[in-house]
């Protein structure tokens, strides 16, 4: 690493801290950002988490007040935690974060050497070397972006998913199976939806070997061996943990049931409080497998491409899961910039940075007016969610697309000029 | 082999049309200007909106009949007589009389003493209520019948409000159908008293006011009326008053109970605000009368000032209006205690009715005349079509800045050997990466340091006037020094820091104009007025200007004209007293959370500096 490298990275991981830190010594912005329902959800809440360790810490089942619907896990690392001085509550979400930007960082390279052979435009070569985007943009843009500091400073929970899963996808990279399997199953242990981005990291492992049928067999079975023990060693450590399986109904149960319809940006809330009982379980089958329906679908069309498929799928995540916050958002916005190929394809870039501008404004705005003011209602907050949610499939359908015209530009360099449409 | 054909179709259709619209959308942009300040000007037209109506049905406005009579005048004339006598006491004085008589009357009284310190200024005063314990209920809800001891216009003593109040709550006490607590408020010091006994009710403390806690409560207010009656004459006209801190308005159904109630029992001529035209019955008034009147609300919406004690009671989600006694209006009929009284309480009791809180009715509408409303439907497309071509030149000139690269490119390849196949040329399609890359270092840098020379300015100005010793020395001229050097430096460093290409403007005035669009259509939501008149101030500068370095002229014309439509320009143009608005804007902000102040330094200010870097980067 040059040194030129190196104070890029003390530039920005500096500067990154700095204002985290900063913003952490104001507790109105940060008991403000953690009641936004935004940015967390019952699921994610560090309220909540707190309620929950109270009651544990205290003999009470921490289950039991019907408030707590986060994995055993997170209390007793809190519960480690609380032995240290408060700073450190603060300093461990600020580097979680850093440590998920450098893993970041450590991707965009992997994934640049990856693909170092395979066929590029000749736009994107300069003497035959592919120009490729430096890694610490992909860092930058993630740890600057809006939606990671305030996610950051609400100290939602959400970021120990988010982490698993970068650490799970890092480790895979790098070929270590083992890990890459633990970091996942932590992952889908945590919040459950992580699980879709298993098949995907399978792939990982199965194009780094060459292909033979019996290796790829074994490649897979090992992986989910190691993902089903780790899982289940995960699961029976937070038995001995909890002392009972209440937390299996409280934490997947309430993912999967909804039976808490607090507000957030996704789209469960307002539908399930409209909902008649009788039609209540049918559609919560529904809507739960619409999430996971392109799990199958996506990973194979990208096979070549394991980490695009895990981008889109952790934006089919971001959308689609029964309690989304923007922590999901700025999960999958920050593998944008890995594939900073395709943004020159990409039609509606204009349009979705507006739509994220508006919603992020409008949202708060809406919500006041629902809440405080009296004078709007639900549905305002709602039409908000479902543009907000508008504006991230219209991301994912066009970085889609810029992929597959990407590919198609590569295979036919003929056509480059043309405009192709779809029948 | 049709599908190709079909294709192909759809492609030439699609391209069409994109170039149609690339060419006419610079005239399409102010088509929809035009067409936004037509429709503003048409809704006070009669046929644009519409007869107000009762939307909740439990109110029952006027169906009642009303027992104050000439008994309860009588006391009301005595109490009359004793504030009058009152009025050069002390405050305690005062406070003391009320207590005592509403405590005759039967009530459970308390006093409330606040004091609040801003901006070197104090103002402090007592609190007066009384709550009468509703004998049909638990004392889950309650109605507000306030009076202030100043009148609106900061001087005249509330004589008649507070004696018609002190009456009314007096007669109320004789009757056994009431469902809800009454809560009879006589309020001093202005705003400050209301926000400090709203405040304590609700025991929480937003603003800086020190008061003595509240230990006699009732339930949840379900509505409020405030009484303002100067002097000690008789009243020609009623005058409705509505608008609360921010924009905010009270559902559309109490004033229409207020306005039924009258029309059913008596002929009192009804204004809105307290001038323009007062109408009668089936007197509708005509263009400019209703012109007037949206004007006034807008006015004080956009200004985020409550007209009245009532305006504060919104933020805690009750809604209020005030009734106020005109005395100079030219109508033949005059009014007194007993019609004030019989209002109320006509009012009241369709206010006793209510199962849960209005909420049937509008929040969101606009009065051309007491009886007659436009809906947000009819209202918002206007402020909306004017942002629109806010975004569309945003949009344009994003597009410019990436392919006029790409144009000259294609252009060069395809000519020498297009001469044969001119049709062909036509689905040369330029490459989508052979955009141009566009900077966008330079606007966002000038974007993020002029927003935070705004969050500076605002810091300035809401520590100004707190260092009292600081500002003895540290004058007006001189705090305008001060403006001025954050402003020229907020300017100068994005500017001299930053090598400036060549149409790196257009990147920065794309972005500051999708900015300026959606503050301003997501601000007309909260509050129309106020998005309205920022936007038809900053409209045609914003989208007109642009560098000039050939005509030296024309760009200072630009930067004049950029000061003065900034916010110091303004005012000076306007001949407002510059300490006396900063005053009364620090006051409004501090005091009743008005988000004017914030608004012109944070957002409003700023975009105005943007564009004065974007008149002198030379293109």
């Amino acid at each position: 690493m040059s040194t030129k490298n190196k104070f890029t990275g003390v530039l920005i991981f500096g500067a990154a801290f700095t204002i985290r830190l900063i913003l952490f010594q104001s507790s109105s912005i940060t008991e403000t950002l953690g009641s936004r329902v935004e940015i967390v959800t019952p699921v994610t809440s560090f309220t909540r988490l707190t309620e929950g360790l109270y009651l544990f810490e205290n003999g009470v089942p921490p289950y039991d007040g019907g408030a707590f619907h986060q994995a055993p896990l997170l209390l007793a690392f809190f519960q480690l935690l609380g032995y240290l001085p408060v700073i450190f509550t603060k300093l461990t979400f600020v580097l979680m974060d850093l440590i998920l930007a450098y893993c970041l960082m450590n991707i965009a390279g992997i994934k640049q050497q990856l693909y170092y052979n395979f066929p590029k435009l000749e736009i994107e070569l300069k003497d035959n070397v592919p120009k490729e985007i430096d890694p610490w943009v992909v860092t930058g843009f993630y740890l600057f972006n809006p939606l990671t500091i305030a996610s950051c400073l609400s100290k939602s929970t959400i970021i120990f998913t988010n982490l698993s899963i970068i650490l799970g996808i890092y480790y895979s990279l790098k070929h270590n199976k083992s890990y890459g399997m633990f970091w996942i199953a932590m992952a889908t242990y945590l919040s459950f939806y992580p699980f879709m981005l298993f098949l995907p990291l399978i792939l990982i492992f199965t194009n780094n070997v060459e292909s033979s049928g019996k290796i790829i067999k074994s490649e897979i079975i090992g992986c989910v061996g190691l993902f089903v023990v780790w899982l289940s060693g995960l699961l029976i450590f937070s038995y001995f943990l909890v002392g009972s399986w209440d937390f299996l109904g409280a934490t997947y149960g309430v993912i999967l049931l909804l039976p808490d319809l607090t507000p957030n940006i996704g789209l469960f809330w307002y539908f399930f409080i409209e909902m008649f009982d009788q039609f209540r379980s049918f559609f919560l089958v529904v809507f739960q497998l619409h999430a996971f329906v392109f799990m199958v679908p996506v990973s194979t069309k990208f096979r070549k491409h394991p980490l695009f498929s895990i981008f889109i799928l952790s934006g089919i995540m971001a959308i689609f899961k029964s309690y989304p916050s923007i922590g999901d958002a700025s999960l999958y916005l920050a593998f944008l910039p890995i594939y900073s190929e395709i943004i020159k394809y990409m039609r509606y870039n204009f349009l979705t940075t507006n739509i994220f501008c508006y919603c992020s404004i409008l949202s708060p705005i809406f919500y006041h007016l629902w809440i405080y003011a009296g004078s709007g209602n639900a549905n305002f907050f709602y039409a908000i969610t479902l543009v907000y949610t508008i504006g991230n499939i219209i991301l994912l359908v066009d970085a889609t697309f810029a992929m597959f015209r990407r590919e198609f530009d590569i295979w036919n360099p003929d056509l480059k000029n043309y405009e192709i449409i779809q029948k | 082999m049709s599908d190709t054909a079909h294709a192909l179709k759809r492609i030439r259709t699609r391209r069409r049309l994109f170039r149609t619209l690339k060419k006419w959308i610079s005239k399409l942009r102010f088509l929809l200007f035009a067409v936004g300040i037509c429709w503003l000007f048409i809704l006070p037209s009669e046929q644009y909106h519409k007869s107000t109506y009762i939307s909740e049905n439990a109110l029952l406005p006027g169906q009642v009949n009303t027992y104050y009579s000439w008994g309860q005048v009588h006391e009301a004339a005595a109490f009359r007589d004793n504030i009058t006598l009152l009025s050069n006491s002390s405050n305690i004085e005062k406070a003391a009389y009320i207590e005592n008589e509403l405590r005759k009357a039967g009530l459970k009284t308390a006093m409330q003493n606040f004091t609040f310190n801003m901006s070197g200024k104090k103002i402090s005063g007592i609190n007066v209520y009384g709550v009468f314990k509703a004998p049909r209920a638990d004392g889950t809800e309650a109605l507000v019948l306030s009076a202030p001891w100043k009148s609106n216009d900061g001087e005249t003593i509330n004589t008649n409000g507070i004696a018609a109040a002190l009456s009314i709550g007096k007669f109320f006490k004789g009757y056994t159908y009431w469902s809800k607590d009454i809560i009879l408020l006589i309020t001093d010091g202005g705003e400050a008293g209301v926000q400090a006994w709203l405040e304590s009710y609700h025991d929480h403390p937003r603003s800086a006011i020190s008061s003595t806690p509240l230990f006699l409560r009732s339930g949840a207010i379900q509505a409020a009326i405030n009484l303002d009656f100067p002097s000690t004459n008789d009243y020609k006209a009623l005058g409705i008053f509505f608008e609360g801190v921010n924009g905010q308005l009270p559902n559309l159904d109490l004033i229409n109970t207020v306005i039924r109630v009258c029309r059913s029992s008596y002929s009192i001529p009804i204004m809105l605000h307290d001038s323009g035209h007062h109408y009668s019955n089936y007197d509708n008034g005509n263009y400019y009368d209703s012109l007037h009147n949206l004007l006034q609300t807008m006015r004080h919406q956009a200004l985020c000032h409550p007209t009245g004690s009532h305006g504060l009671f919104f933020r805690y989600k009750i809604d209020a209006i005030t009734l106020y006694g005109h005395t100079t209006a030219q109508t033949s009929n005059s009014f007194s205690f007993i019609e004030i009284g019989s209002i109320v309480e006509s009012t009241f009791r369709s206010l006793n009715n209510l199962l849960e809180h209005l909420h049937q009715s509008f929040f969101f509408y606009l009065l051309p005349t007491p009886e007659r409303y436009i809906s947000i439907g009819s209202y918002l497309p206007p402020a909306l079509l004017l942002t629109v071509g806010l975004i569309l030149q945003a949009l344009e000139l994003w597009g410019k800045t990436g392919d006029d690269y790409a144009e000259e490119s294609v252009s060069e390849n395809s000519q020498p050997e297009s001469s044969s196949s001119s049709k062909d040329d036509n689905y040369v399609v330029p490459l989508p990466y052979n955009n141009r890359q566009r900077q966008i270092l330079f606007p966002m840098t000038v974007l993020i340091v002029s927003h935070f020379a705004g969050l500076l300015i605002f810091f300035v100005i809401t520590n100004h006037f707190s260092y009292n010793q600081l500002s003895k020395i540290f004058g007006i001229p001189e705090f305008l020094f001060t403006l001025s050097l954050i402003t020229s430096i907020s300017i100068l460093i994005p500017a001299t820091l930053i090598q400036i290409q060549k149409s790196d403007w257009m990147v920065l005035k794309s972005f500051t104009l999708a900015f300026t669009a959606m503050i301003m259509s997501c601000l007309s939501v909260l509050n129309f007025s106020l998005a309205v008149f920022s936007s038809l101030i900053v409209i045609i500068p914003f989208s007109l200007f642009k560098p000039t370095p050939k005509y030296k002229l024309l760009q200072y014309l630009q930067l004049l004209v950029l000061i003065m439509i900034s916010p110091p320009g303004i005012l000076i143009l306007s001949g407002t007293n510059l300490e006396k608005f900063l005053r009364w804007a620090l006051m409004e902000y501090e005091l009743l959370g008005s988000y004017l102040l914030p608004f012109i330094c944070c957002f409003y200010w700023p975009s105005i500096l943007v564009y004065s870097v974007i008149i002198f980067s030379d293109s």
